[in-house]
């Protein structure tokens, strides 16, 4: 019989294996990993996670941008 | 690891302590009448697992104390402990502190027995069965995702695709490239240059002011600062001040109509979403019913009549099932869509209210210059407009007016003309080498703000697209994973479902059956199909060719297919009132079934189907299992009916320690085993009562029975022991929480003494230790005796 997984199993590993995938926004996904440790995994607290990040990059992006206007 | 012995303490059903004991992890079968607390030995097992009563919502938890019993109080220890075998127990409390409730497991090693058993599939209750019958294909995917404890994966989906939905959202209602573009248009205006770039922004103003040989290049911030010095020298500050306005004016209304373009076809599709929505004006109405209807299915899976539990209209409880379940999807349906409308009714109130403060502003700047010829009323007048359309999407959705909606094409208009207006004042200024510079000037500073608008923009937007393409990414990697797994899932599980099935249904129309995965046109996974062979033909329509009680059947042939395909730490399962939607013959299969496929697991079955019992009693007599039944009174909540030497055990044990607590009860039920034990070997007979009322006797009912009896058949009703108990104040009070009689330890050690007396009358104290009863008669002796034949006692024929 093949191996298979149960539900909780399935989702950890996927979230493991997102830290790999360069491809990805790693904020992000460190923002996903975080949540569903806490057990807080939903998509309010996805979306509002997003926009502090935002707020933060373009804060940054201000401030490290000496040639501003 | 088996379950060895189950105790709670003021957990659900039981006040306790009541414990549960599987000797050596052997398998249970458990009767008990809805009501007498038999699930909270499962709901027990499940909330030391796994935190949680998958029936109960996390607000009957945490806010209502729904896993305490409700007669406890918040001072009262409430806990479940669960010993394991080979030798291993854990312990959990759910008190109150500062009001708060807190679970917590007594030591470390409690937790990591729970944490053993958190991937395993333990528990299948009715509920569960219930929803898999009535399901879609969609819906059954996320059913037998619940029975083989797929759900977190399902949540999770639900979780990714709704966070890509919204950021999706964010993008399209911040419309970033009409923002970009009516400032660049500006920029090109303004310095006739295309500028994309700071270098082609500084380039552009070195360009332009080239032409009054200031003595330097513009190619740095530091250098720009020094252009605007040199323009501003020997200006007029009145003229300065005026043509800022001015510019930073056209530009402000250039920008908000160039929102409210937009705006114009997201108001329009809102509107449409809100007129569907008040089309289903019924569902919409009674979405407050859901909470009623979640709670009505819940007692539904408890109330076996077939009749509607609150309005008692006859009709077949899976009949109001169906109906209850239909209708709860149609809800939640609705309850989506009313959401979705919502979240674009948020956005948009939000770009509108930009709109509006951005012009409100613009105006009162232009307002303080009191410009001639500038004529601000109509503006003023449309404002209001906007502010109108902004109070109105400020309302609940279902009851804003969709025709307050609209932003009439008079509002655009009248901005529009505004904006000409400035244009043409701005171009009527008087041309000289002094207005010169200062329009320069002035250029300059509104391109400034437009281009750290439009950089600010595309970080904005190109931070948003980042998140938008990593969520997608994740989003589809994630079905692809919950795809694969289901397959791989049912690939490995169909062939042991398919032998369970068959098994259950020996001889039947039914050959083989089949579970697949179901994919929508656009590549997600859509559900799973189930597909058989009716007479030999395969068909995929399950409902059309299944009965209810096949389809229950297959529920849980996946179930413990499931479970034995991923349990690796648990040798266990519980069967919670699973049988309900059984026809008689595949209860029987079923029993079968466990037996003889899984006899190496501990069972634990628990019902409330007297006949299942009766049948179950038969099957698994001489297998070792335990079989017991739990009832309930007010003052003990869930107690175990136990066989009277276990009884006397526990009596013996408190009278030792001088323990009166709940001994009272103890001895109680020893009484009215007792009683009825000798009811039923002296061939007593009280009244005729139907069903399980039957069961219901008080004390002095069956000690008067008993007592006529002994007078018409021995002369037993004289002795001492008889005539203690018929005036004793234990046996004429009715029950135990009879305010006129208080007892105390020395009296129920009198009482216990007496009943023992009582007993020894009719038990053998040598070789067999049984009673005398009927069976034994001697007819030509006139007595009775135990089986051994030590004990006779006197018994007219």
């Amino acid at each position: 019989m093949e191996k298979t997984r149960m539900g909780p199993e399935i989702v950890s590993d996927f979230i493991a294996s997102l830290k790999k995938d360069a491809s990805l926004n790693q904020d992000i996904v460190l923002i996903i990993a975080s949540l569903h440790e806490q057990g807080k995994l939903t998509d309010k607290a996805i979306a509002n996670k997003l926009e502090d990040m935002r707020k933060q990059r373009l804060d940054e992006t201000s401030k490290n941008n000496p040639e501003k206007l | 690891m088996k379950l060895q012995k189950i105790t709670l303490k003021n957990f659900r059903g039981a006040r306790g302590p009541v414990s549960l004991a599987l000797r050596n992890g052997q398998s249970l079968l458990l009767y008990g009448e809805n009501g007498t607390g038999k699930s909270s030995f499962a709901d027990a097992v499940e909330w030391f697992i796994t935190n949680n009563v998958s029936y109960l919502s996390g607000e009957e938890i945490e806010r209502y104390g729904g896993l305490r019993n409700a007669f406890s109080k918040q001072t009262d220890e409430c806990f479940v402990e669960i010993d394991f075998t080979p030798d291993k127990k854990g312990k959990k409390t759910l008190n109150y502190e500062k009001e708060k409730l807190n679970a917590q497991f007594l030591d470390q090693s409690s937790a990591d027995l729970a944490n053993l058993f958190q991937n395993e599939r333990f528990l299948l209750r009715n509920k569960e069965l219930v929803s898999f019958i009535l399901a879609t294909k969609t819906g059954r995917l996320l059913e037998i995702s619940r029975i083989i404890g797929f759900d977190d994966v399902v949540n999770a989906k639900e979780v990714f695709k709704k966070a890509f939905y919204n950021i999706k959202s964010v993008l399209d209602f911040r419309a970033f490239e009409s923002q970009i573009a009516t400032k660049k248009k500006l920029i090109l205006e303004k310095l006739q240059a295309t500028v994309n770039t700071r270098e082609q922004f500084f380039s552009a103003i070195d360009a332009r002011i080239t032409i009054f040989n200031p003595g330097f290049r513009v190619q740095d911030k530091h250098s720009l600062a020094k252009a605007q010095q040199f323009l501003k020298t020997g200006a007029d500050d009145k003229e300065l001040k005026l043509k800022n306005t001015l510019e930073l004016g056209n530009k402000g209304i250039g920008d908000q109509l160039a929102k409210i373009s937009v705006l114009h076809q997201q108001v329009a599709s809102l509107i449409n979403e809100i007129a569907d929505l008040k089309k289903n004006h019924e569902n919409i109405k009674q979405i407050s019913l859901s909470r009623l209807l979640d709670e009505a299915e819940k007692i539904l899976n408890f109330h076996e009549k077939d009749e509607c539990p609150l309005c008692q209209q006859q009709i077949s409880r899976e009949t109001l099932l169906t109906l209850i379940g239909g209708r709860i999807l149609a809800l939640k349906q609705t309850q989506n869509k009313l959401k979705t409308v919502q979240d674009s009714k948020e956005n948009l109130l939000s770009v509108l209210r930009e709109i509006y403060q951005d012009l409100k502003s613009q105006l009162n700047s232009l307002k303080q210059l009191s410009i001639a010829g500038l004529d601000l009323q109509p503006s003023l007048n449309k404002l209001s407009i906007i502010e109108a359309v902004g109070k109105e999407l400020n309302k609940d959705v279902l009851v804003i007016e969709i025709n307050k909606l609209r932003l009439d094409e008079t509002c655009q208009r009248a901005f529009e003309e505004l904006q000409n207006k400035i244009v043409t004042i701005i171009h009527s200024q008087k041309i000289g080498d002094s207005s010169q510079k200062v329009d320069l000037l002035t250029h300059i500073s509104v391109c400034e703000v437009a281009f750290d608008e439009i950089e600010r923009l595309e970080q904005e937007k190109a931070v948003i697209e980042e998140q938008r393409t990593t969520l997608e990414k994740i989003l589809s990697s994630f079905i692809a994973v919950q795809r694969d797994e289901m397959k791989s899932f049912l690939k490995s599980i169909n062939a042991q479902v398919n032998e369970y099935f068959i098994f259950m249904n020996h001889g039947k129309k039914i050959d083989t059956i089949e579970l697949s995965t179901v994919d929508k046109s656009d590549g997600e996974f859509a559900g799973i199909s189930i597909q058989l062979k009716f007479h030999g033909q395969p068909v995929s329509s399950a409902k059309k060719y299944l009965s209810e009680s096949y389809l229950n059947c297959l529920g849980l042939c996946i179930f413990v297919a499931s479970m034995k395909l991923f349990n690796t730490k648990s040798k266990f399962f519980i069967l919670d009132d699973v049988i309900s939607s059984f026809d008689k013959a595949h209860r029987v299969r079923f029993g079968q079934l466990l037996l003889e496929k899984f006899s190496n697991f501990q069972i634990l079955v628990l019902t409330h189907e007297s006949e299942w019992f009766d049948f179950m009693t038969n099957t698994v007599k001489g297998s070792g299992w335990k079989i017991t039944q739990s009832r309930w009174n007010a003052e003990e909540g869930t107690f175990l009916e136990a066989p009277s030497g276990e009884l006397k055990e526990q009596i013996r044990e408190r009278i030792e320690a001088n323990n009166e607590s709940g001994l009272g009860n103890l001895l109680r039920r020893y009484a009215e085993r007792m009683f009825k034990e000798l009811c039923f070997d002296l061939e007593g007979e009280v009244k005729f009562r139907f069903n399980d009322h039957n069961e219901k006797r008080m004390l002095d009912e069956l000690f008067s029975t008993l007592r006529g009896r002994l007078k018409e058949k021995s002369d037993l009703s004289d002795a001492d022991a008889v005539k203690r108990l018929s005036t004793s104040k234990f046996i004429t009070n009715q029950a135990s929480h009879d305010s006129l009689y208080k007892e105390n330890i020395d009296d129920l050690k009198a009482v216990y003494d007496d009943l023992s007396d009582f007993d020894g009358l009719f038990r053998c104290s040598s070789e067999c230790k049984q009673r005398v009863s009927t069976s034994n008669m001697n007819r030509a002796k006139k007595t009775i005796s135990c089986k051994c034949g030590d004990k006779e006692i006197n018994w007219k024929d």
